[in-house]
């Protein structure tokens, strides 16, 4: 995946966060919002990767964001970001929003840069899995489809599956075959 | 009892005054056992031994004297405070009732003719005594009442300060977490932009020492100007030069916010500021909601309406602890979304500052006891049911009141009116 074509969206009602956060991340050249709402209409116009979002804002908060946005791009990777981390908190964002890291206020940059490498890395390794999941089913249907084909020659004709094949790859046919 | 009375308690003086010496030597030979005698045959005499020691406790006084007479020596006595509270007791062969009169007004307890009977006499002493005991007796304990109802207001005093002083920080404590938030957030960016800048400074050393290399060498060739130019393209010098001052600019914002926040609450938790002085009440408002930003920002909007007011004489610590309980309540009064106003105003000879919300409001039947002391309609641990009561002895100290009104459901409004001159009493506290 080319960095140019990855899309991270960013959450957070501070500007300055926004601003750090997104020289942190100049690379993918982020999008960002102030709120959820601004973010849940970013989301229907572009598809996201990756969303990072702050916990308390005004408005709804990030957790309930994240289970919105969830619904609506399943496949992105969620990361929240807070200075205000509660137990309660914790397991909402895991069960509901199935959030992939919680990050802590103040952040390393390393650890933003890392977290956000691993979530993208994840996201292409289910991605994988998805696709080689799709093709073997896909291959399996037309094995299925070949075995009913046979099933029903052999039903009709039986041994007539049975082919003799000798080292020069001619057929050999007995006695028994012509019976 | 009675000689119970003498052996426990000191003995009784009394001071007999009579020109004719056989009276004093028939009252004293009488009185001797039960109490301890002085003698005066002559009005300046009597005085002398009134006003010296030991202090007569009553005075036998005959009127008809020459030089002075007895009405002569009572006024004396009752002029002077030292010997002015010795009961006197008048006795006369003067049978007349307005002699009697004239000795009673005169302030003599009593009137006794002569002859009398000595055990009558007696008992007239010993009725006086005992009264003149009593009253000594309250005197002493009024005294006493007194100094202890000083100290008590002095205890209450310094009690009521600790009250003030522990409600403040306990309004701070619930406040912690709020403010501890404000205070991250900009430390967690300018440290990330701090980090930043680093890398940035790195390849911008990176650059220059390509271009001392190239100096060094004198090599201007095409290939090395290309590979420069390469350079400050991969290390987007261009964007660095534009977002650096950027960086540092937003950087310098997010900590001078922590310090306004730092400074307030350095304000605010000021214990013993009890110097009244003039101040902005404005100030005071737009300083605590700086504390309190955090509580207000994530649910309420708050619109102000700041109107013209004077400075005001008054104790502003103090007065910023009002105004963050009315904020706080106001603000834990609104559920999900709603509205703050504050607006302030003057209507000579007092300004007042009103904080209403549109949150819900206060059931009628709690109006009468908001401002009773624990008094709370919060849930365990969320308040402690002291910041009105505080409040209002805070605004009562200053000479002012505050109004309440609201609608379940709809929201409250409180009024605070403050006298723009404290009265006497309050500022010489």
């Amino acid at each position: 995946m080319n960095q140019a074509d990855i899309k991270i969206l960013i959450v957070d009602d501070e500007p300055n966060v926004l601003k750090a956060l997104t020289r942190l991340l100049k690379q993918y050249e982020p999008v960002t919002a102030t709120s959820g709402e601004e973010a849940l209409l970013l989301a229907e116009e572009h598809s996201f990767d990756l969303v990072i979002s702050d916990y308390r804002m005004p408005g709804i908060n990030g957790i309930d964001f994240l289970i919105l946005f969830k619904r609506m791009q399943p496949d992105a990777v969620r990361i929240v970001l807070t200075g205000f981390a509660d137990l309660e908190g914790a397991q909402h964002a895991i069960n509901e929003a199935e959030v992939f890291r919680f990050i802590n206020k103040p952040w390393s940059n390393l650890e933003i840069v890392n977290v956000v490498e691993n979530g993208l890395a994840h996201k292409r390794m289910l991605l994988e899995n998805r696709a080689l999941a799709d093709q073997v089913r896909a291959q399996q249907i037309l094995l299925n489809e070949k075995e009913a084909i046979i099933k029903a020659l052999e039903a009709e004709e039986p041994g007539i599956t049975q082919v003799n094949w000798a080292q020069d790859g001619s057929i050999i046919l007995d006695d028994e075959d012509f019976k | 009892m009675e000689s119970d009375k003498q052996s426990t308690e000191r003995q009784a003086t009394i001071l007999l005054v009579d020109d004719e010496s056989i009276n004093l030597s028939v009252f004293g030979q009488f009185l001797a056992p039960y109490y301890q005698i002085l003698v005066a045959t002559n009005g300046q005499r009597a005085l002398q031994l009134a006003g010296g020691a030991p202090k007569p406790d009553l005075i036998l006084l005959d009127v008809m004297m020459p030089d002075m007479d007895g009405y002569e020596v009572i006024g004396q006595l009752k002029a002077d405070p030292k010997t002015g509270d010795i009961p006197v007791i008048f006795v006369t062969a003067l049978t007349s009732d307005l002699e009697e009169e004239r000795g009673l007004s005169l302030g003599a307890v009593d009137y006794l003719y002569k002859p009398c009977h000595l055990s009558i006499l007696l008992a007239r002493i010993k009725t006086q005594l005992e009264l003149k005991h009593a009253r000594d007796w309250l005197k002493n304990q009024n005294t006493y009442l007194e100094a202890e109802v000083q100290r008590r207001h002095q205890e209450n005093q310094s009690v009521h300060l600790q009250l003030l002083q522990s409600e403040k920080l306990a309004a701070i404590g619930q406040l912690a977490a709020g403010i501890a938030h404000e205070i991250n957030n900009p430390i967690g960016f300018v440290n990330s932009n701090l980090n930043t800048l680093n890398g940035y400074l790195c390849d911008v050393f990176c650059v220059m020492d390509a271009y001392n290399a190239a100096l060094a060498e004198k090599n201007f060739s095409e290939e090395a100007l290309q590979n420069l130019r390469t350079l400050k393209q991969t290390k987007q010098l261009d964007y660095l030069r534009g977002d650096i001052p950027e960086l540092i600019a937003e950087s310098m914002e997010g900590l001078s916010r922590v310090r306004d926040i730092i400074q307030d609450l350095k304000d605010f938790a000021h214990a013993d500021k009890n110097d009244w002085e003039l101040a902005d009440l404005h100030k005071g408002l737009d300083s605590t909601l700086n504390i309190i930003n955090n509580e207000l920002k994530y649910h309420c909007t708050v619109h102000k309406q700041y109107g013209e007011i004077p400075e005001i004489y008054c104790l502003p610590s103090q007065l910023n602890q009002v105004f963050m309980n009315l904020l706080i309540n106001a603000a834990h009064a609104i559920d999900t979304k709603g509205d703050i106003h504050i607006s302030t105003g003057c209507t000579e000879p007092n300004v007042w500052v009103e904080i209403r919300d549109n949150g819900k409001g206060i059931a009628p039947e709690n109006l009468p006891r908001l401002f009773e002391p624990f008094f709370t309609t919060k849930p365990v641990g969320k308040g402690t049911g002291l910041g009105l009561s505080v409040s209002q002895n805070i605004v009562r100290k200053h000479g002012g009141k505050i109004e309440v009104s609201s609608q379940l459901g709809q929201g409250s409004r409180f009024r605070v009116w403050l006298p723009i001159r404290p009265p006497e009493s309050a500022s010489t506290e």
